[in-house]
């Protein structure tokens, strides 16, 4: 920098087209044709140069450097290699602490529900580290019925400090059993249930979690003898995204 | 290194404008947020193409899906697409015994997959134009509704991706919807063949 009256902060992010600007304190980065380490290596930039950020895709950056050359680069080489002129550089990611801090979290799981395959759709918000409130979709699909159900549910995680953090869920939803048109002409039943469960979720990276869980259902059905009430049991596993 | 930087042009700065008091050094911690990046992980994508439902004819299907991406390997998808499959030979040949009624013609899938990133690379369209694309794989488990009833489904795709830019690409992809029919009594499993080409959009 040899033009000593410029300003002395750093220039400020430039929020208005949505780019930061950065100088290269390491003796250089690999700048990528693409977001994705397989792509070739076209250009490296050096000690001095100036570069912008322009978008982000998984762990890749676009940046643009001061002579015109626009590539990918590693969150790595991000890391290690950049700081702002002369000021104290940090890369902010997101990571466990996101994961304290979760509001949102989506997700799909797969398993097990009486020895039939089960897919479940799900989405929750969080109103504390240690409780939150959890709606999801699910289908399974088995040879001789399908049921689609609705669940809302409690969930509540003691330890949420743990790798390995457990919670128990409490939940009650409606499901439609579906006899399969082969047996019965479109038999559909629809009842209520209640469910508990146990599970084990985990931080993985960035913005995901790994969950594992078994659940009991009780579906509280009537037939033309009275009560019928039916306990399923049910295991799955999943990830979700957090926000 | 960056402390040195800052001193030697406080010092640079101070003998061209002496007249100047102690500059306030402004020393700021600079968060580079990558939140604040545009990220294009996201995608959402509108596909059209065929779908050859064993003994039912190849019939066009429609569809869509979304998928976020999760590393520069992995992603995943949830997919939907429909399609109204054609007559058996049997029908056509017997000249009006029917297998199926016309509702249980419609075929509604929807599959939630894991994606892999197989091989990155680029097309060259001419000397000076150069697109990224990547050859993926996924594999994915959902349920079929077809011929009155859902179906177990597991697929297996193929596909080619070409990036005309960060956030636009076309696909082409082969998948293999494998689920058991039992119209002709026993259940047998049965390999669906759906060829697509998809415009995605990646935010």
């Amino acid at each position: 920098m040899a033009e000593g009256d410029e300003p002395l902060a750093v220039e400020a992010p430039d929020l208005e087209d949505d780019s930061y600007v950065l100088k290269i304190t390491d003796p250089f980065v690999e700048m990528h044709t693409g977001p994705h380490a397989g792509y070739p290596i076209f250009y490296v930039a050096e000690r001095g140069e100036e570069i912008r950020v322009l978008s982000r895709k998984t762990s890749w950056f676009k940046i643009e450097t001061s002579k015109g050359k626009i590539g990918w680069v590693n969150r790595e080489q991000l890391r290690n290699t950049l700081l702002p002129s002369g000021e104290t550089f940090t890369l902010v990611e997101r990571g466990e602490d996101d994961f304290s801090r979760r509001k949102w979290v989506a997700g799909v799981t797969g398993g097990e529900l009486e020895s039939s395959p089960v897919l479940t759709l799900f989405a929750g918000y969080a109103f504390t580290e240690n409780l939150a409130v959890e709606l999801s979709f699910g289908q399974s699909v088995g040879s001789d019925s399908s049921s689609r159900f609705y669940k809302g549910n409690l969930l509540m995680q003691p330890f949420p400090d743990f790798t390995y953090s457990p919670y128990m869920t409490l939940g009650i939803g409606r499901v439609e059993v579906e006899t399969n048109s082969r047996l019965i002409a479109d038999n559909s039943d629809t009842n209520t249930f209640a469910q508990v469960g146990f599970g084990i979720q985990r931080y993985i990276s960035r913005s995901f979690l790994f969950r594992i869980e078994v659940n009991e259902y009780v579906v509280f059905s009537t037939n033309s003898t009275g009560n019928d009430n039916e306990v399923l049991d049910e295991w799955k596993l999943g990830f979700a995204v957090f926000y | 290194m960056g402390s040195f930087v800052l001193s030697s042009e406080l010092a640079a700065q101070s003998e061209e404008d002496e007249s100047s008091n102690l500059i306030e050094p402004q020393i700021e911690r600079v968060d580079f947020d990558e939140a604040m990046i545009d990220a294009n992980d996201f995608e959402i994508a509108i596909y059209a193409g065929a779908l050859a439902v064993e003994n039912f004819d190849t019939n066009p299907v429609y569809g869509f899906r979304i998928g976020y991406h999760v590393s520069e390997d992995f992603f995943v998808q949830g997919s939907y697409g429909t399609s109204k499959v054609g007559e058996t030979s049997y029908e056509t040949l017997s000249g009006g015994a029917s297998l199926l009624s016309n509702d249980e013609r419609d075929l509604e899938y929807y599959l939630i997959s894991l994606g892999f990133n197989l091989f990155p690379g680029e097309v060259f369209l001419t000397d000076s134009t150069t697109f990224n694309s990547v050859l993926y794989v996924s594999g994915g488990l959902g349920s079929t509704d077809f011929a009155g009833d859902d179906r177990y489904t597991i697929a297996l795709a193929l596909g080619y991706r070409t990036l005309f830019t960060d956030s636009f690409s076309v696909d082409i992809e082969m998948r293999d919807l494998i689920f058991d029919v039992d119209i002709f009594g026993d259940d047998e499993t049965t390999n669906n063949l759906e060829l697509t080409i998809g415009l995605n959009l990646f935010f």
